[in-house]
């Protein structure tokens, strides 16, 4: 074997098979991770080798240890154990069923599938309760209607007490280009009685130049923000993409625990609202036809997805209509928008082609730097014209 | 080894990494969307089947999450496995080489062709041999290689290079197909699907039995038993391992999975998250050679060993190359697979050709993308791919690169510093406003601003004051809900 390969790392590494080659690998002892269950006992070599099986087992079972929870029979177990609390969530909800074009939410469903109008479906005038309740406790297991590409695991977050100051972040283009959002968002946390302040020192969260891979930069503006916000126990932005900067990126640009610790307690407005204070009815009215974009640091990095929705739900007069292909990214992306330009508008173009035919009158969003970049393009385009730009917070105080 | 072939076409035949041509084309091709036919359609479909296959299986995370850790472990284990590996296969007959470099590589094959006196060579797909350039090095010394894949025959037909890892005519449209018959092939002109499957398999079939050398790639090498798996839909790679007397499986390090009992977790996730099947049409298990023939394992690490030093880095040689991210890529979409440079496009070609080819010649690769996530979302083998796209964003400004660049540090250092003073923050946003105000009257808009007013308007200032100053003098004046009655919601 040294002779095929003289010289080099391959020498090292492929030598002498036997008699224990550590030294090259030596340098991967620190992130050398737990072996999965079964990995050990064959990397172990010959000597565990000779009690294999004969047969070899190709099927899932030979894996999945875990999966056998979810046999038939604990489907059925499951579904039939669930049925009764299911029922009494239904029927306490009542009219647990779709508002404003919007699908109920998943917990809610079984009550009434219809998907628009706010029509009760004959589900709700005549549940027959063996076909309700299998139908929740499958919802339940996650086979039916849970979009699987979200976020694995539910996430915990913390439950905002009344009374609890709230620090208020405005991002750097909000401040200068939206002002107005900021003041919907402040105006809405007061009306839903939060006391917000607004420390005057704060600038930037560091997001553009960490994105842009100059993280030292970054580093010294992601201190001074935590310098100015350590004494909040909870911080609210109406961005979505600087409250994952804070909440994901913080960690990377500087490990800090302390750092990474106050970049935690940064909450995107609507995830705030829904999901730490409970607030799904904000009394808005807004009768119009909306349709909604959630920035892809918002979705896929805060995994915030349904609390703008749920927002909208109870928004009264408010028609939703969906976007065709929501999921996929607008095309801003910070400084790819200049940096490839051409590739940054034809993506958004195509975003702007779903929202025309969506036939929405306003675009609504978690994330104005998105509509910055598409309502660019939309008052460019013939048809888009006309179709407004607004975020989510301008919304939800809006008087029309 | 670099053979010259010099045609500037994009996605010409030639894939020399020497000189600047990589990097012209990288930059080029990945601001600016190009033409590609039926791509962005097909990959937009398989993008969406992928989602409602992983829609419609519960347990698909915890796959996934299987996945990444057997990957984890067999990376980490990689001396150990490797040895066990060869020392398992070896024991069958078959003759393992290793290469630390695609020249190495490829002097192995060329003595195996020197060795059996091959004339001519069939091909299964293998990306490895991409990176090998090996359809070049074979034809210097006289070797016809016969692309045997559909997807590679076609693009070999066309003169092009695979635009994508999977599906490598993914371009091409029936009606393109049926013209490149007709001019390469003398076949009658037909846009019919399965008549061109036809001719594609008369072409072929002849080529199977003459070739004197088959070569295929390796998706699986399995250490405990000394297994080479293959998963294929066309048959191609059956007959190309086993009609010619020789076959040489061409393989990265990073192939090695430690038991065949990790092996059916990964079919399950490769064909869904591939192509949206639930299991490939074949799948070949190798476990040595058969009398009267010849197996060579060429074992390839082309720099894949050095990404292993990074620990934030080596996730990205999780990668089955199964193509998922691909499609969901909104900007592969528009730029093809060409515009990647390498062999590897998209986004796992993002972070995986900066490691595997230098910063030096594919930095700019990491900044071709607007960090949406949607690769790492799918990925089956859940690489954190957007968060590693940052991290090479990192290294590419701080190392030698293309995009390294005094005067945007410096404009970024600026940024800092102002963005540490709340005063000097106030003044740049005032001037940042006033320039968005003055831009409108403007003939032509420089640098950025260009780039932004190209296909976009400008935001339009607000007349009123910023936020900073509003606040000041409003704060007071904001309004509570009475506090008697507590907001309604429906959950109190």
């Amino acid at each position: 074997m040294a002779e095929r390969f003289a010289g080099g790392t391959w020498d090292r590494v492929v030598g002498q098979p036997e008699k224990g080659r550590i030294g090259w690998f030596s340098r991967w002892r620190e992130i050398r991770p737990e072996a999965p269950a079964g990995c050990a006992r064959w990397s172990e070599g010959t000597a565990q080798r000779a009690e294999r099986p004969k047969t070899v087992r190709t099927g899932i079972d030979g894996l999945a240890g875990p999966f056998k929870a979810q046999s038939k029979e604990g489907v059925m177990n499951r579904s039939f154990d669930q049925a009764g609390s299911v029922q009494t969530i239904v029927s306490a909800r009542g009219s647990g069923k779709g508002r404003n074009g919007l699908p109920a939410p998943s917990g809610e469903k079984a009550g009434g599938r219809t998907p628009s109008g706010g029509q009760p479906g004959s589900a709700s005038g005549k549940p027959s309760e063996s076909s309700l309740g299998l139908e929740a406790a499958r919802e339940g297991l996650g086979t039916e209607g849970v979009n699987w590409s979200a976020p694995a695991q539910k996430r915990e977050y913390p439950v905002y007490e009344p009374g609890e100051p709230v620090a208020l972040f405005v991002p750097c283009y909000i401040d200068e280009f939206y002002p107005q959002i900021a003041q919907a968002t402040a105006e809405l946390l007061t009306w839903l009685q939060v006391p917000v302040e607004f420390p005057s020192r704060q600038t930037c969260c560091g997001q553009p130049a960490f994105n842009s891979g100059y993280w030292r930069e970054a580093c010294k503006v992601v201190h001074y923000f935590c310098e100015t916000f350590a004494s909040y126990r909870w911080i609210v932005c109406p961005s979505g993409s600087c409250a994952a900067m804070c909440r994901v990126f913080f960690g990377h640009v500087d490990p800090d625990p302390r750092i990474v610790e106050i970049g935690r307690r940064v909450f995107e407005l609507t995830e705030f609202l829904v999901e730490c204070m409970g607030v799904r009815d904000v009394g808005a009215r807004f009768p119009h036809k909306v349709t909604l974009h959630i920035g892809c640091h918002t979705r896929r990095e805060l995994g915030v997805v349904q609390p703008p929705l749920e927002l909208l739900r109870y928004v009264e007069g408010l028609q939703y209509v969906e976007l065709p292909n929501v999921e996929e990214c607008c095309g801003f992306g910070g400084t790819f928008s200049v940096k490839m330009p051409g590739t940054s508008i034809a993506m958004g173009q195509t975003k702007v082609e779903n929202i025309i035919r969506s036939g929405a009158e306003v675009v609504v969003s978690p994330d104005i730097s998105c509509l910055m970049h598409v309502g660019g393009i939309l008052r460019r385009h013939p048809q888009g014209r006309n179709i407004r730009c607004m975020h989510i917070a301008e919304l939800l105080v809006a008087e029309e | 080894m670099h053979v010259a072939a010099a045609e500037s076409v994009p996605g010409g035949a030639s894939l020399s990494m020497q000189g600047a041509r990589f990097l012209r084309e990288c930059t080029r091709g990945l601001a600016e969307p190009g033409q590609f036919g039926s791509l962005a359609q097909s990959a937009e479909r398989s993008s969406k089947q992928n989602r409602q296959i992983i829609a419609s299986i519960p347990y698909f995370q915890s796959w996934r999450e299987q996945a990444h850790q057997i990957k984890r472990y067999a990376l980490a284990n990689l001396d150990k496995l490797l040895a066990e590996f060869e020392r398992n296969i070896t024991a069958r007959g078959a003759t393992v080489l290793y290469a630390q470099n695609a020249q190495e590589a490829n002097e192995h094959l060329l003595r195996i062709v020197r060795q059996h006196g091959v004339r001519t060579v069939v091909k299964a797909k293998s990306m490895v041999s991409e990176e090998m350039e090996m359809n070049h090095v074979l034809e210097a010394v006289g070797v016809r290689a016969i692309e045997t894949d559909l997807g590679e025959f076609l693009v070999q037909l066309a003169g092009q290079r695979p635009i994508h890892v999977v599906t490598p005519a993914l371009h091409l449209s029936a009606t393109d197909v049926g013209r490149l018959f007709q001019e390469k092939l003398g076949e009658p002109f037909t846009q019919e699907h399965a008549t061109l499957t036809q001719i594609a398999r008369k072409h072929l079939r002849r080529q199977f039995l003459q070739a004197d050398l088959g070569i295929s790639g390796v998706n699986f090498a399995i250490a405990d038993t000394g297994t080479i798996c293959l998963v294929e839909n066309e048959g191609n790679q059956g007959l190309s391992t086993c009609c010619p007397k020789v076959h040489v499986a061409l393989m990265g390090v990073e192939k090695v999975i430690p038991s065949i009992r990790h092996l059916p977790v990964f079919l399950n996730l490769l064909g869904r998250s591939g192509t949206g099947q639930k299991l490939t049409t074949y799948t070949h298990l190798i476990h040595g050679s058969t009398p009267g023939q010849k197996l060579y394992v060429i074992i390839l690490d082309n720099g894949r060993t050095e990404v292993l030093r990074d620990p934030k880095a080596w996730s990205a040689l999780f990668c089955i190359r199964c193509g998922a991210c691909l499609n969901a890529c909104p900007v592969y979409r528009r730029v093809g697979g060409w515009a990647y440079g390498w062999v590897y496009p998209g986004p796992i070609g993002a972070i995986l050709t900066p490691h595997l080819v230098g910063l030096e010649q594919a930095g700019k690769l990491p900044f071709a993308s607007s960090l949406c996530g949607a690769c790492g979302e799918v990925c089956p083998v859940k690489i954190d791919i957007p968060h590693q796209l940052v991290h090479l964003r990192h290294r590419a400004v701080q190392e030698p690169s293309p995009v390294r660049c005094w005067l945007e540090r410096l404009v970024w250092r600026m940024w800092a510093w102002a963005m540490c003073h709340p005063w000097m923050y106030r003044v740049s946003m005032r001037l940042a406003r006033l320039g968005a105000r003055l831009a409108r009257f403007l003939p032509w808009h420089p640098g950025p601003l260009g780039a932004w007013t190209r296909g976009r308007e400008l935001p339009e200032p607000p007349p009123g004051p910023d936020f900073h100053t509003w606040w000041k003098k409003h704060a007071h004046e904001l309004k509570t809900f009475p506090a008697d009655l507590p907001p309604e919601s429906p959950s109190s």
